[in-house]
């Protein structure tokens, strides 16, 4: 946090320490790679939408997604009461709700193999891509805002005389 | 993935779609033409679309990663086929210097009501990947606008 930053510098500690607080990463908190996924994620399902739109006349195209917000949310989450979490202790376990780390979340690309649209086999619903990509390019502004004013609070804080 | 990239996947969809007009223009400016270098009346002309993958030079280097499916790069136009499946319309003109012994003449099996509802259809996916285009370029503005 950066608070601890600001102590670092005003109250003491030795150099080292010091240096080492600004480099240990502290100063971009978890919400900061929070909004940082969240980006990757839209942008990453701008293009399947993309795509999808691209190939509206394609025979036989199937729909691409981009799976993002749950996978967030289980890695968020603090409480592990609401949900059973499985322990591994050998290795042909199968994994229950795992939990995956913030840093190495990342957004998982899928294809609806099951429906079918049109006579062709395409299923793709041109209002429903609109209307996902008008949304996710909301997400996508809302997080990029976000992001600023985080790092706006942070350069306000560094230049506090 | 760049962030251009996006932009590339609705371009290739402009394409392949002002690519199907133009086929589309051409059946309906030779829906009345007997007479082609092959010989015989005017065929129908025909695009099929395919999804884009990555090249092939990718595709070994990802094999490892089966499980995460990649994001396509658009659409690109296969092949332009002609349609020799529909009969030629046969009418009936013993005038007409292309006509047989009975005096039918065949003429292109162009059906230009078709050809009308494909082009309206080729019109609508072109305005929805200029529309996508466009939100692409809002994205990557306001990516880089972070910070300031």
């Amino acid at each position: 946090m950066w608070i601890r930053f600001l102590y670092g510098v005003y109250y003491g500690g030795n150099q080292k320490q010091k240096i080492k607080e600004v480099f240990s990463m502290k100063l971009f908190n978890n919400n900061m790679t929070m909004v940082e996924k969240s980006l990757d994620a839209y942008s990453k399902r701008a293009k399947a939408l993309a795509n999808n739109i691209a190939n509206v006349n394609t025979p036989n195209y199937k729909r691409q997604d981009v799976q993002f917000e749950h996978l967030l949310e289980n890695a968020m989450s603090e409480d592990t009461n609401s949900k059973v979490t499985g322990t591994i202790s050998n290795n042909k376990h199968f994994k229950i709700n795992p939990k995956t780390d913030l840093e190495n979340l990342e957004a998982n690309v899928i294809r609806e193999m099951t429906t079918t649209m049109r006579n062709d086999g395409n299923n793709v619903d041109i209002e429903k891509e609109n209307a996902e990509f008008a949304k996710n390019n909301i997400r996508y502004k809302f997080a990029t805002s976000k992001i600023s004013s985080d790092f706006g609070l942070l350069k306000s804080v560094i230049k506090a005389k | 993935m760049g962030i251009f990239s996006m932009m590339n996947t609705s371009a290739s969809g402009l394409t392949a779609e002002r690519l199907r007009m133009d086929v589309i223009s051409e059946n309906i400016a030779n829906a009345n033409t007997t007479v082609t270098d092959s010989g015989g009346p005017y065929r129908k002309k025909n695009v099929v679309f395919q999804e884009r993958q990555k090249t092939e030079f990718q595709i070994p280097m990802n094999m490892s990663e089966m499980k995460n499916e990649e994001i396509g790069n658009g659409v690109r136009v296969l092949k332009i086929v002609e349609d020799t499946k529909t009969p030629f319309k046969k009418v009936y003109d013993p005038s007409h210097p292309n006509a047989d012994k009975e005096g039918y003449v065949s003429m292109p099996n162009v059906n230009v009501v078709k050809e009308m509802t494909d082009m309206i259809t080729a019109s609508r996916a072109y305005e929805a990947n200029v529309t996508v285009l466009n939100n692409a370029k809002g994205m990557a503005n306001a990516a880089l606008n972070i910070g300031k």
